[in-house]
């Protein structure tokens, strides 16, 4: 079916308006004012143009390579936990000699679709230290009491199991329904030859797994990436800055000090890094395709 | 890749690996058994724990493991009404999801459709690379321009303001998705259509879009789900007339008490909505969370 120039703009017309007002112009702007000294509290002083004087900054910031640390801390260990406990879960769902794991396919879906807002504030009061349910439960079988979100390592193990209590059904959906559409022939012959369900699975199940297995850690790495909601509601990127990720730590430089300048030289760092990784997944994704 | 097997009728895939009857209870088996008992607590304990705080009262919430049976009680729901807007936020996050999810459905799927139909791959791969990055971009790189954006339209803290945003946050994605749907919708069924003397837009409304039907679901609970669980942009774009139902959860947190009680009962008022259209036509979830790759 063949269209004319008319029929696209036709077609495409709002979406290329709203494109352009609600992203060419944010991203623009961001791009811009990265190369401005510019802060919302002090109107009189301008917004001069500085070169790259936000970058110099950013760049010898401790408190940003930090950020980036803890950003990167947190998207592999929660992605890698994803994953594991997704692929383990799928597997067990996939077996038919079990019963409730057509209910457990539906409970699951519960944590996905919470509002990851109320998931984090949930946590806060489950792992209080004093009162929450969890230090209850430890405290009545007898183990210590955990500082779950006052201490700095246990913070940033918290906020990391929290997104992965979320997003690990994610995992077992699409993994699942990979496993699922997986073709009989090459299972059958690896029983002729005796293979081990551990060879099986390793030498047949996964690379045929691939495709599925590089959307699921791209989807989780992105999110990740850019997970805010959660860690400002459970610890606000504290105690200190245990748990101060890149979204809350740009977060803290626009709307707490207002020094724009900088927040948008943070921000097109986070862009370029984004645009890598996913301009690495749309090939992947397009390679899976075909 | 994946789809080719799912395609298969539920029943036949099941026939060719059919259960095995009365199987023997292994070790291996009954602790799959246990391990799957386990995975629906964890599931769904924190969420029932919710429910359970939000219909008790302080005195027996802070008190332990005693909570857990509780006189019910439901004066945080009566507090959490008389002191807050809670209403009037739910309101707002209400009409923001139907309305986006409408707004994002028509102008997406019109979109979806035009790409679908491009025969120049490199344009067509780059709009779509480019209507992606605004899917995976950071909400939090985006906030100080549209605030400032808003804020010079007069759009700050209005509910006009917040539509215009949450249609721009869900645009790219229905449109990845919908361009997907139509992908597979059989050419010849199309040219069929105009040779019949359909004008394009006609084959769009009256032939594609009905056999997409699934795929409008599917995009639609999750720009719903979405937008109704956004929570970064209501919390910098609005102050009061606007804020949504997750915007409001932060202010019961006071600097030297937080009221766990009205807050986990406000909380599960919110999330009533989500998860009974989520799990209503949950099949339709998998696919759309997946970016289209799974069927």
């Amino acid at each position: 079916m063949h269209l004319t120039k008319r029929h696209y703009l036709i077609f495409l017309g709002p979406t290329l308006l709203v494109l352009v007002v609600m992203v060419a112009f944010p991203t623009a702007y961001v791009l811009i004012t990265s190369f401005r000294e510019f802060n919302l509290t002090d109107p009189a002083a301008g917004k001069p143009f500085v070169g790259f004087e936000n970058y110099a900054t950013l760049l010898s910031d401790p408190a940003f390579f930090a950020a980036l640390w803890k950003s990167v801390l947190f998207t592999v260990a929660s992605v890698a936990l994803t994953f594991a406990l997704g692929m383990a879960i799928a597997l067990l769902l996939n077996r038919r000699d079990l019963s409730g794991t057509g209910l457990t396919r539906t409970v699951i879906l519960v944590p996905l679709i919470l509002t990851p807002l109320v998931i984090g504030a949930m946590y806060r009061f489950m792992l209080e230290r004093d009162n929450g349910i969890i230090n209850e439960i430890l405290a009545l079988v007898g183990l210590e009491r955990i500082p779950f979100l006052a201490n700095s390592t246990w913070a940033m193990i918290s906020v990391i199991l929290v997104d992965a209590w979320q997003w690990t059904p994610f995992a077992v959906l699409v993994l699942l329904a990979g496993l699922e559409s997986l073709p009989v022939e090459p299972f059958e012959a690896a029983r002729m030859d005796g293979a081990s369900r551990w060879g099986e699975f390793w030498n047949i199940t996964l690379p045929l797994l691939a495709p599925v297995i590089a959307v699921v850690l791209l989807i989780r790495t992105m999110d990740a990436f850019r997970e805010f909601d959660k860690i400002f509601i459970l610890t606000g990127g504290g105690p200190g800055t245990a748990t101060q990720t890149l979204p809350i730590f740009l977060y803290r430089a626009g709307f707490q000090d207002f020094n724009m300048g900088f927040s948008a030289a943070t921000g097109v760092i986070m862009l370029i890094i984004v645009t890598i990784v996913s301009s690495f997944y749309v090939r992947r994704i397009h390679a899976a395709g075909e | 890749m994946v789809e080719r097997s799912s395609e298969l009728p539920q029943a036949e895939r099941k026939s060719r690996t059919p259960p095995p009857k009365r199987a023997r209870w292994t070790l291996g088996r009954v602790l799959a058994q246990a391990a799957i008992v386990t995975l629906i607590i964890v599931a769904l304990f924190p969420f029932l724990f919710m429910l359970r705080v939000a219909f008790s009262s302080a005195r027996d919430y802070l008190s332990g493991i005693g909570v857990l049976s509780a006189p019910i009680t439901f004066e945080n729901f009566a507090a959490v009404y008389g002191a807050t807007e809670l209403g009037l936020y739910l309101l707002n996050s209400l009409l923001y999801s139907v309305l986006t999810t409408l707004i994002v459905l028509v102008i997406g799927s019109m979109a979806g459709f035009g790409l679908s139909k491009a025969r120049n791959a490199l344009v067509r791969d780059n709009i779509m690379f480019f209507v992606l990055s605004t899917r995976m971009g950071p909400p939090v790189v985006f906030a100080v321009p549209l605030f400032l954006l808003l804020t010079s339209l007069l759009l700050i803290d209005t509910r006009i303001g917040m539509l215009l945003v949450y249609t721009f946050y869900n645009l790219a994605f229905a449109i990845w998705l919908m361009y997907g749907f139509f992908g597979e919708v059989p050419p010849e069924v199309e040219e069929a259509a105009l040779l019949d003397g359909l004008s394009p837009l006609s084959v769009f409304s009256r032939i594609s879009l009905p056999l997409v039907v699934p795929g409008l679901m599917a995009t639609g609970i999750l720009v719903f789900i979405f937008t109704w669980n956004e929570f970064f942009f209501a919390l910098v774009l609005t102050r009061d007339v606007a804020k949504t139902f997750p915007a409001m959860i932060p202010q019961f947190f006071g600097a030297f008490r937080v009221d766990w009680g009205q807050m986990l009962a406000a909380s599960a008022m919110g999330v009533i909505p989500p998860l009974v259209f989520g799990l209503l036509i949950r099949r339709y979830l998998v696919r759309g969370l997946s970016l289209g790759s799974v069927k």
